[in-house]
């Protein structure tokens, strides 16, 4: 997207739809970042984080532990 | 035929000759009469910063590396694209595959080796068992025939009794 587009996307459309056309123009053919857009698109917040806990057990990561340390650092 | 004040020359106003029917302005200048210069236009355009060649995709090539177990394959080693890497086993009896879900899991599969055994033909029979098999079964045969041949003349000798 070269600037021009950006600056006519700001004037015409909404902003939201403005960053899911450059996240969809972005991400191509991945079908996990498709399948992320579409829930956020359809408003499926619990699609979303189900998403994000697979995620993070595949990686090794525990969601529970980072949310505690998210919060600590946010003083919460 | 008038000459102008710029320097023109003259032949190149007399391209039609004089005798043509019309008075040729003197600043008429035929536009092919003049060799047109050869202009060797350099274009210098500012140098942009040369980005990372391009690697053409190879579909003819598979992605993955050599593994001691299925253990040693990570999430982090697949990139999240979708596409599927392969594990070969060093010892070269399983090979597993892995790659990302759509919905953030990943998905293993192993190939197991499999050696086809040469099929066991039985050994063929030999001559004196098919003899010997032969003489079993008419044997049998002459037993049955003799039962047969016993129950056959039975009822007609009765018949003949009642007539």
């Amino acid at each position: 997207m070269n600037p021009m587009q950006l600056v006519q996307m700001l004037k015409g459309g909404n902003p939201q739809q403005m960053l899911m056309g450059m996240l969809q123009q972005q991400s191509g053919n991945n079908p996990m970042m498709k399948n992320v857009l579409d829930m956020v698109q359809n408003n499926d917040a619990a699609g979303v984080e189900q998403f994000a806990r697979n995620l993070a057990k595949e990686k090794g990561i525990n969601v529970e532990d980072a949310l505690s340390q998210l919060r600590q650092q946010f003083g919460m | 035929m008038v000459q102008g004040q710029n320097n023109i020359p003259n032949q190149n106003m007399d391209v039609y000759g004089a005798n043509n029917g019309f008075q040729q302005s003197p600043y008429y200048v035929p536009r092919y009469a003049y060799p047109q210069p050869q202009y060797q236009v350099q274009q210098t355009y500012p140098q942009q910063p040369q980005s990372a060649p391009q690697i053409p995709v190879n579909t003819n090539t598979l992605n993955g590396k050599m593994v001691d177990s299925i253990d040693v394959v990570r999430a982090t080693d697949i990139p999240m694209d979708g596409s599927t890497h392969y594990f070969p086993k060093a010892d070269r009896t399983e090979v597993y595959s892995k790659r990302w879900l759509p919905n953030g899991t990943t998905e293993t599969l192993m190939y197991r080796l499999y050696i086809e055994q040469p099929k066991q033909e039985p050994a063929p029979i030999a001559v004196e068992e098919w003899t010997g098999k032969f003489e079993t079964i008419e044997e049998r045969l002459n037993k049955l025939e003799k039962v047969m041949n016993n129950k056959t003349t039975k009822p007609v000798a009765k018949q003949e009794e009642t007539k």
